[in-house]
């Protein structure tokens, strides 16, 4: 007869190893963890130097580069400035070192932000109204946005906004495609309850729209460009865009930052905006240049970056200041506001005053 | 790189259910499940929404194709935020089913019951964050309210999982019987390590995507921007999970065939013993026909030697050897009826018995001299259901074959210890005979339970003493272990279902 269970002996040893394992195991966790605790411990003393490294770099450029943990959009608003900033060592020269993290929209970047693990960031237009609210402060313009589309099929039988009603729209809630639909949709006499509509990232809206699953979508470049390229220009009716609204409304792209990292880094904050505007009065003068760099930072062909120059108006460092100066930024961001509490994504507003930070600004050019 | 956590996992949970029976591969393939969804979730977002330092999307996505394929889906942010909490959900309530499962101290009323709230508990947590309703509990609240909420359930969760890391340890600790511990051991490090997947996906990753509230990335930096977890803190996460989810998935396995063992035996076994039962029978019959033959055949030579004349042979020298195989046939024959009334009669009468009065019986049925070896420990009193004398015989057997093989320990420098233990592991009781002799050589362990194998070249030893056992055992809903080492002892178990504890009783 054989027995079904294995002699013990064989068993014993195949323990014996087993215990090896999870005692190695168990050590390796064990040392996991402590180095948990002493990296935690190291990255909070890290913080409380930081400010002091902070003072001491002011008077010794020399210093250790600083490090900041940038968020960015991988599109050409959203990477242009930065890339270039870091590609011509504009940042270098003001001692700070750039950690670049990738975010496809706003709400979500912000939330990053405000948890305390990013610093400064790039945001559309359409999450300004976090600003409002308090939980970031605008430090300066990027593009003005033209850049957002109302697509939809040629053949699809809608032909204007007012064919809209009922039919499947795609965009992501809390972005500037949003107020895009708001817009277009208002201008009809229509509201979003008139619609359905499918809360959905970029990219989704993109592989949505092209596997018709809707009927339409509001999207910003590239994933337009995506769209186009593969549906066809001729079989694409743009319904409405930003410019459509221009008149009227100015589209700010705007970097940020929380107000707990402003008040305890503005001397960082300060040469980071110093930095920026620099590399913004590059990009003015050399957009092919800063095309490929963007290309190149989001492994995108250059060809979809080339056709994103066009939607967007590349202010130039001096430009912004004096657009902050003279009080026409602040015109755009009470429009931009107004805009917000009119569509109900504002329940109450703010003093612009609040939450941009115009006498930073001012040290800017100083 | 988590991308071979989930494939682990999905491979492992099939696994499991398909080959074991058991619901605690259920259970804990369903925590697999849970877990695998609450991940996939969090890809999606992340290759959607961004937010992942560079080298924290190759830990996620590990090639440009796949972040793009979770990227592009068609997934709706609502979905994606279902996802999680559907995950979360199922995480918690499988992973605590597990526990309740594999607790025997819980009552089998108490376990339904339990069931029901764990069930609830995961339910209700799904509830809060299913998009629907979290937008409609959360409309125009404020954030402290949302990170009231997001506090409040983290909080929960974190009692929850500590909750069942207690039970499951003291569940380990309740266990006795080493090799049952030892499998349960890796397994518990398997549960272990899913308990700290899913407090860093499911508890301290953002609870919900739909809503974007700052105090749901709280802890992003924490794990995911290198400010406590490190990339190498990652590396050695997954790399070890993945070790784990293999290691610990077999190890579930082996215990559920264990347990298995105890309360229904292994359908090769029994088959076996049934074949071998047979041949047994067949064998003593046989042997039993021959030797009434030759009895027959003795006597007409006894009766044609009584008639020979005086002188021819040496008569007296011949009657003394002919009453000498007379005598040793008489005994084969006496030993025949003894085996043949062993595997003929298949009728036990388990009756609740004392193992107190087990004990009595076979310290009764010792030598003085052995009696006087033996060493016992204090136990608790528990009722088996048992024929006492069947089971009285087996541990009589075991015993004897313990003081056999310590028989020639004192010429060898070496005291005799024979113990006779007796302890509760789980639902069985365990009588535990152990003695320091010379163990049992390798090639032999795999055949001491077979009939008529033995070691022991006497002719009052037939071979069918551990047979017996095993039988008598198996009659008895139980089953025998033993462990050996050459020139150190060896120790037999012998697991017999508790019919009820005397103070139950």
């Amino acid at each position: 007869m054989k027995n079904t269970w294995k002699p013990k002996n064989n068993r014993n040893e195949g323990i014996v190893l087993k215990k090896v394992f999870i005692f190695i195991f168990a050590v390796v966790f064990v040392f996991t963890a402590a180095a948990c605790g002493n990296s935690n411990n190291g990255e909070n003393s890290n913080k409380g130097t930081t400010s002091g490294a902070t003072e001491t770099s002011t008077d010794k450029p020399a210093a250790k580069k600083e490090k900041l943990r940038i968020a960015y959009h991988p599109n050409m608003g959203g990477s242009s400035a930065i890339i270039t900033g870091m590609k011509k060592g504009y940042f270098e020269e003001q001692n700070l070192e750039i950690e670049l993290v990738k975010f496809t929209s706003g709400p979500p970047e912000v939330a990053a932000m405000v948890s305390g693990d990013i610093d400064l960031g790039y945001v559309g237009h359409g999450a300004h109204f976090l600003a409002v609210e308090g939980k970031v402060k605008i430090i300066s313009l990027d593009v003005l946005s033209k850049a957002e589309e109302l697509m939809v099929r040629t053949d699809s039988g809608i032909a204007t906004a007012k064919d809209l009603k009922g039919k499947t729209v795609a965009t992501q809630l809390g972005t500037s495609g949003d107020i895009v639909l708001d817009l277009a949709l208002k201008k009809e006499g229509m509201t979003r309850d008139d619609v359905k509509l499918i809360n959905m990232d970029m990219a989704g809206a993109v592989s949505a729209f092209i596997a018709k699953k809707v009927d339409a979508v509001i999207v910003w470049a590239p994933y337009s460009v995506e769209i186009k390229k593969n549906v066809g220009n001729d079989n694409i009716t743009v319904l409405a865009n930003s410019a459509s609204f221009s008149d009227e409304f100015v589209f700010p792209a705007s970097w940020i930052v929380t107000p707990d990292y402003l008040n305890k880094n503005e001397d960082k904050v300060l040469r980071f905006l110093k930095g920026l505007h620099k590399a913004m009065d590059y990009r003015a003068e050399n957009l092919d240049e800063v095309v490929g760099y963007v290309a190149e930072l989001n492994d995108t062909p250059i060809e979809s970056v080339e056709q994103e120059v066009d939607t967007g108006v590349w202010l130039t460092g001096k430009e912004i200041r004096d657009l902050f100066a003279d009080g026409t930024a602040k015109k755009w961001y009470e429009q931009q506001q107004q805009l917000f509490l009119s569509s109900g994504k504002l329940e109450k507003g703010a003093p612009v005053e609040d939450y941009v930070t115009f006498d930073l600004m001012t040290k800017v050019s100083e | 790189m988590i991308i071979f956590i989930l494939a682990i996992m999905l491979i492992t949970g099939i696994v499991l259910v398909l080959t074991s029976m058991k619901s605690t591969s259920t259970w804990l393939a369903g925590s697999f499940i849970g877990s695998m969804l609450l991940i996939v979730g969090f890809m999606f977002y992340f290759a959607k929404s961004g937010g992942l330092p560079y080298r924290m999307e190759i830990i996620f996505f590990l090639h440009t194709d796949i972040h793009r394929y979770f990227q592009y889906s068609m997934i709706t942010i609502d979905q994606m935020s279902r996802l999680l909490s559907i995950g979360r959900a199922v995480f918690l309530f499988f992973s605590a089913g597990f526990v309740i499962n594999v607790s025997d101290k819980i009552g089998l009323k108490q376990k339904r019951m339990l069931y029901a709230a764990v069930f609830s508990y995961a339910f209700i947590n799904y509830l809060i964050y299913e998009p629907v309703i979290y937008d409609l509990l959360t409309k125009h609240a404020s954030d402290e309210f949302h990170s009231a909420i997001a506090f409040i359930s983290r909080g929960l969760n974190i009692i929850y999982v500590l909750g069942t890391l207690s039970v499951i340890l003291s569940q380990l600790k309740r266990m006795k019987t080493p090799w049952l511990k030892n499998n349960f051991m890796v397994v518990l490090i398997t549960y272990v390590n899913l308990e700290i997947i899913f407090l860093l996906f499911g508890v301290f990753s953002p609870l919900q995507v739909s809503h974007v509230i700052p105090t749901n990335h709280s802890f992003l930096g924490t794990l995911y921007y290198g400010q406590t977890i490190s990339l190498l803190h990652w590396y050695v996460i997954i790399i070890g999970s993945f070790l784990l989810m293999i290691i610990g998935t077999m190890s579930l396995w082996r215990y559920n065939k264990l347990i298995g063992q105890i309360g229904k035996p292994e359908m090769m076994l029994e088959k076996k013993l049934r074949e071998n039962n047979m041949g047994v029978r067949i064998f003593t019959h046989g042997i039993k026909n021959e030797l009434l033959a030759q009895r027959v055949l003795i006597r007409r030579m006894k009766h044609r030697a009584m008639n020979t004349e005086v002188g021819t042979v040496d008569l007296d020298a011949m009657t003394e050897q002919l009453e000498q195989l007379a005598q040793s046939n008489n005994q084969i024959l006496q030993r025949m009826d003894e085996l043949y009334r062993t595997f003929k009669s298949n009728r036990m009468q388990l009756k609740p018995t004392s193992i107190y009065h087990i004990y009595n019986d076979v310290l009764k049925k010792l030598e003085e001299e052995q009696r006087s070896l033996i060493i016992t420990n204090e136990f608790e009193d528990q009722f088996l259901l048992a024929d006492r004398p069947y089971i009285v015989q087996t541990i009589c057997n075991l015993l004897s074959n313990a003081f056999d093989a310590v028989a020639d320990n004192e010429s060898n420098g070496r005291k005799r210890v024979v113990s006779l233990d007796c302890y509760q592991a789980g639902d069985s009781l365990v009588l535990q005979i152990k003695d320091n002799g010379i163990g049992i050589e390798k090639g032999q362990r795999q055949r001491i339970f077979e009939p008529f194998y033995t070691r022991k070249n006497s002719n009052t030893n037939w071979g069918i003493g551990l047979s017996y056992v095993q039988q008598t055992v198996k009659a008895h809903f139980g089953y025998v272990r033993f462990e050996s080492k050459l020139g150190e002892g060896t120790t037999f178990y012998v697991y017999l279902p508790i019919y009820k504890s005397k103070v139950q009783g």
